[in-house]
């Protein structure tokens, strides 16, 4: 969606970026809303309950792998580990709020990442 | 309700850096531990409904919790304010890209983020382990299913059809 709308201003401005914007939420909304009431309505049904526990172990899975294929994209050197580590660490056992984690994402970033600042190695860390 | 549904997704929206997975805790300290609107069990069969339903989680989360609260205005409020500021930001971000050409920091920021956003699609199942595995069968399509993906490149939309087909017939 971020990246229609992106789009969407480097071709036509801000009139370009909400049109982009809507053209790509409009249907998935519809569509969401039309199952979602459905679901509702027959929550309690046994089938879409059984359809549900099955599901619900394989979402799981989905994010495990998830986890393993951002990994190998996200966790390039020992300062990535290092932050994704404390990161985790804070969120799930100190319960720090997922917003203020990302923040000081972006201020880690800034201080730990910036080209020159630290020794890199060559043909990565150069924007 | 609205008003606070606005407020709640708007907050949501602005921080829904790395989309996807990486926004279940932020949603779950949100919806479940702060606002109460859902319980566990409801807030685990908002993500399921989320992946079988088109767009980013956080919109799918937008209408879901709009429409069990307050109908049809709720899930347009939730979804509008859970779009707004990423929209504020992907503006403000190209206009200075547009303007400025490239920014080396901001590809600091983004090598700053992904490990954060790593960590807490991590956290997110961690936290959905608890509630979605409650026995063996359940723990057994969650292998199927990621070897499936994982190993063998099957679509998640197929492995989840898969799982809720199992579901009905064994569970």
């Amino acid at each position: 969606m971020n990246l229609a709308a992106f789009i969407g201003y480097r071709v036509a401005g801000f009139p370009g970026l909400l049109s982009a914007s809507l053209g790509t939420t409009l249907p998935s909304f519809f569509v969401t809303l039309f199952i979602v009431a459905l679901v509702l309505r027959f929550e309690s049904h046994p089938v879409v309950a059984r359809f549900f526990a099955g599901v619900r172990p394989a979402v799981l899975a989905l994010i495990v792998v998830a986890v393993w294929n951002l990994a190998h994209a996200a966790l390039v050197d020992k300062r990535a580990w290092g932050l994704a580590a404390v990161a985790f660490l804070l969120v799930l056992v100190f319960h720090l709020h997922p917003g203020v984690a990302l923040a000081g994402g972006v201020v880690a970033g800034l201080l730990l990442f910036r080209s020159g600042a630290c020794p890199v190695e060559p043909g990565r860390g150069e924007g | 309700m609205l008003v606070r549904l606005f407020l709640v997704f708007a907050k949501i929206g602005l921080f829904a850096f790395g989309g996807g997975y990486a926004m279940i805790p932020f949603l779950e300290r949100e919806l479940v531990a702060h606002e109460a609107w859902l319980s566990h069990g409801q807030f685990l069969d908002m993500v399921v409904l989320s992946q079988v339903t088109p767009g980013p989680i956080f919109t799918s989360a937008g209408v879901i919790v709009g429409f069990r609260n307050a109908g049809v205005p709720g899930a347009v409020v939730a979804t509008v304010a859970v779009v707004l500021p990423s929209l504020a930001i992907v503006g403000l971000l190209g206009w200075t890209v547009v303007r400025h050409g490239h920014l080396p920091w901001l590809q600091s920021v983004f090598t700053g983020l992904r490990p954060v956003v790593v960590a807490l699609v991590a956290v997110a199942a961690v936290t959905l382990a608890r509630s979605s595995v409650p026995e063996w069968r359940s723990a057994g399509v969650a292998v199927a299913v990621g070897l499936a993906v994982g190993c063998f490149r099957v679509h998640p939309i197929w492995a989840i059809l898969g799982a809720g087909l199992l579901g009905i017939i064994f569970f």
